[in-house]
């Protein structure tokens, strides 16, 4: 059952990864990427990871295709509704995406020989503490409850800066 | 977290809610003064706050930050320099019309970036740490907008800084795939371990990979050459009291977690001396012998900055108590004396919108401000090492240091660097005393405020003071070191 569900969230994530990049619409392939994401968020739902799945969907599907969609929108270079099917720099593309393939073959391959047994085991520890979600959430507001307050300050700074660079008049 | 982890806390809490209380009032209150004097207030209240901590110390709270002797030192040091700067700053700021109250917000953020620095004890906290001190940085630099040359020296300093954060992470990824730790001693004791096991176990492998990439990263933000390259950019194009934090406070603050991540371990043990000691060696006359080439004297600082850390590398390696000893202090005496020497560059800013980096700007300075002048040349004597001020006597514990841990060759590089320096230290001098042009019209011989002009009285007074009478300032580098590397 859950092998089959593989294959089709497999299925989804490619066929869209290939419709994104065949698109010479910039918008379409955006809305293809989405599928992708999704796609992509499922597997780690196949693979219990539930709080993976969240963020996927929430920052990669909400913000940052919105994101990409602003820009494309913003920038509005007209043409690139329009893209070439083919652009210059093709043949260290595909020389590049050939080395890429062999590489990710190599270590399938290689992994494959000696695959770890399922590891039954953390899952069961994992089970223990009551759930991913809630361990990570535990670690979240008690041990790492300071690095949380922490980073909100980072996104804080870089929101006043950026707001200060990019305001007309201070 | 209990309260009184929340106390002992209290010298981060305070600059970080005051940056958010100087935005906030920004909303309301135009009075720029009210934000200034905030500002420098917060710091001086974190400094009381300090104090206090003291009494609780060491603490540490949660695993990622530890408020021991060591951290409160270095954060008595950087927020008397980040206050001293907000000081400085007002005049040059208010001269250029910019005196807003992003820049002290940003100030206090970047104080409290540089805080978790020195308290962290963690890679997650290290890397937060830093990472607020950066961000802060890319404003701060750019603080200028109307001035190209600070964009761009922001610009510059975005993509270098946002490259060697990633190559920082990518180490940090590497030293928990290996050795299974996020704290840094811990961490660092196994990468020791690790380390004569190269080519039997993947770990080791892993773990030295990891060991480099991290260098690499502290590299960069140190300025060690062959990382060097943004910092005379850098320096030059930021606006002078920010070039004063990039060199005093920042690299004080990466220097404290580096010396307590390594110092415990040594460098040797982590199998990395051969090529830091070719790092050093390369630093110190790398920046040496650029600094001979500069007509400007941001510039120069930047270069005889990137010397300064390649003397505090020659301690790093010497390592021990001693090393350790030797690189606390030398840092202090560094910090102490950079901050008088662009205090002055600030000062001399701030009276016009121009900046006053060009050597040719301080000819015949000696005869129009003598005061200013005199403390500049108290601050390169300094930086230069010569005796009666507290740049001798950190070289000296340094040279003592490396000597007595057998690197006879290390030390002498480090003499023969020194004495390079001398030559374009001594330039400055002799340029701000000679003949001054027909054209010079101005004749007031005190700096524009007050209160900057006792500023800069207390570090001349330190600097001398170290200098004549250490042993107050050795006990308390003493102190600080043993409470992460015991005798």
């Amino acid at each position: 059952m859950e092998l089959l569900f593989f294959y089709i969230f497999a299925a989804v994530i490619l066929g869209s990864a290939v419709m994104m990049v065949t698109r010479r619409n910039m918008v379409h392939a955006v809305v293809w990427m989405v599928i992708t994401f999704i796609g992509v968020a499922s597997l780690y739902i196949l693979l219990e990871a539930e709080f993976l799945a969240a963020v996927q969907i929430l920052v990669y599907t909400g913000g940052i295709v919105v994101l990409f969609l602003f820009v494309i929108m913003l920038v509005n270079l007209g043409d690139i509704y329009q893209v070439e099917w083919l652009h210059r720099q093709w043949l260290p593309a595909l020389l590049l995406a050939l080395l890429l393939v062999t590489e990710i073959g190599f270590m399938v391959w290689v992994g494959a020989q000696d695959v770890p047994a399922a590891p039954e085991q953390s899952e069961a520890i994992l089970r223990g503490l009551g759930g991913n979600v809630e361990t990570l959430g535990m670690a979240l507001y008690t041990d790492f409850l300071l690095p949380f307050e922490v980073a909100s300050m980072l996104l804080l700074v870089a929101m006043i800066g950026a707001i200060y660079l990019a305001k007309k008049r201070v | 977290m209990s309260g009184a982890d929340l106390w002992s806390l209290a010298p981060l809490i305070v600059p970080a809610l005051a940056g958010t209380l100087v935005m906030l009032l920004g909303g309301f209150n135009a009075n720029r003064r009210l934000h200034h004097g905030l500002a420098v207030g917060a710091l001086a209240a974190a400094l009381l706050c300090v104090g206090m901590a003291y009494g609780t110390a060491p603490r540490t709270v949660t695993p990622l930050l530890i408020i021991d002797s060591y951290a409160l030192f270095f954060l008595t040091l950087i927020y008397a320099a980040t206050g001293l700067l907000a000081m400085f700053a007002r005049p040059y700021l208010a001269v250029r019309e910019k005196d807003t109250d992003a820049f002290y917000a940003l100030l206090l953020f970047a104080a409290t970036g540089m805080g978790v620095l020195a308290c962290s004890n963690h890679f997650a906290a290290l890397f937060l740490g830093l990472e607020i001190l950066t961000v802060s940085l890319y404003t701060l630099i750019g603080y200028l907008r109307e001035d190209s040359r600070s964009l761009e020296a922001a610009a510059k300093y975005l993509v270098l800084a946002a490259l060697s954060s990633s190559f920082l992470l990518f180490g940090i990824a590497l030293v928990y795939a290996a050795t299974g730790t996020l704290l840094l001693n811990p961490a660092f004791r196994a990468i020791a371990d690790l380390a004569p096991q190269f080519g039997q176990q993947a770990e080791a492998a892993w773990a030295l990979a990891g060991g480099i990439f991290l260098f690499v990263g502290f590299a960069f933000k140190l300025a060690l050459v062959p990382f060097h390259m943004w910092s005379p950019d850098v320096y030059q194009g930021a606006p002078a009291p920010v070039t004063a934090l990039i060199a005093t406070g920042s690299k004080g603050a990466v220097l404290a977690v580096l010396l307590r991540a390594v110092g415990p371990v040594g460098l040797g043990e982590i199998g990395g001396a051969a090529g830091i000691t070719v790092l050093a060696v390369l630093t110190m006359f790398g920046g040496n012998l650029l600094a001979l080439l500069q007509d400007d004297l941001k510039r120069l600082l930047a270069y005889s900055s990137v010397a300064h850390l390649g003397y505090v590398m020659v301690a790093l390696l010497a390592g021990g108590v001693a090393g350790a000893q030797a690189m606390t202090f030398y840092v202090l005496a560094y910090v102490l004396t950079t901050l008088g020497a662009f205090g002055v560059v600030t000062i001399l800013s701030s009276e016009s919108p121009c900046e006053a980096d060009s050597l040719a700007a301080y000819r015949g300075i000696g005869w129009r401000r003598p005061w200013l002048a005199a403390t500049l040349a108290v601050m390169i004597l300094s930086l230069a090492g010569i005796p009666p001020t507290a740049g001798f006597l950190a070289k000296v514990a340094v040279l003592g240091a490396a000597i007595e841990a057998g690197r006879l060759g290390l030390a002498i590089a480090m003499a023969l660097a020194s004495g390079v320096a001398i030559y374009f230290y001594l330039r400055v001098i002799v340029v701000m005393y000679m003949q001054e042009e027909e054209d010079a019209t101005e004749a007031s011989s005190l700096p524009s405020s007050f209160a900057n002009a006792v500023a800069l009285l207390v570090l001349v007074a330190l600097v001398i003071a170290i200098g004549l009478h250490p042993t107050p300032w050795f006990e308390a580098v003493r102190v600080a070191v043993a409470t992460i590397l015991p005798a």
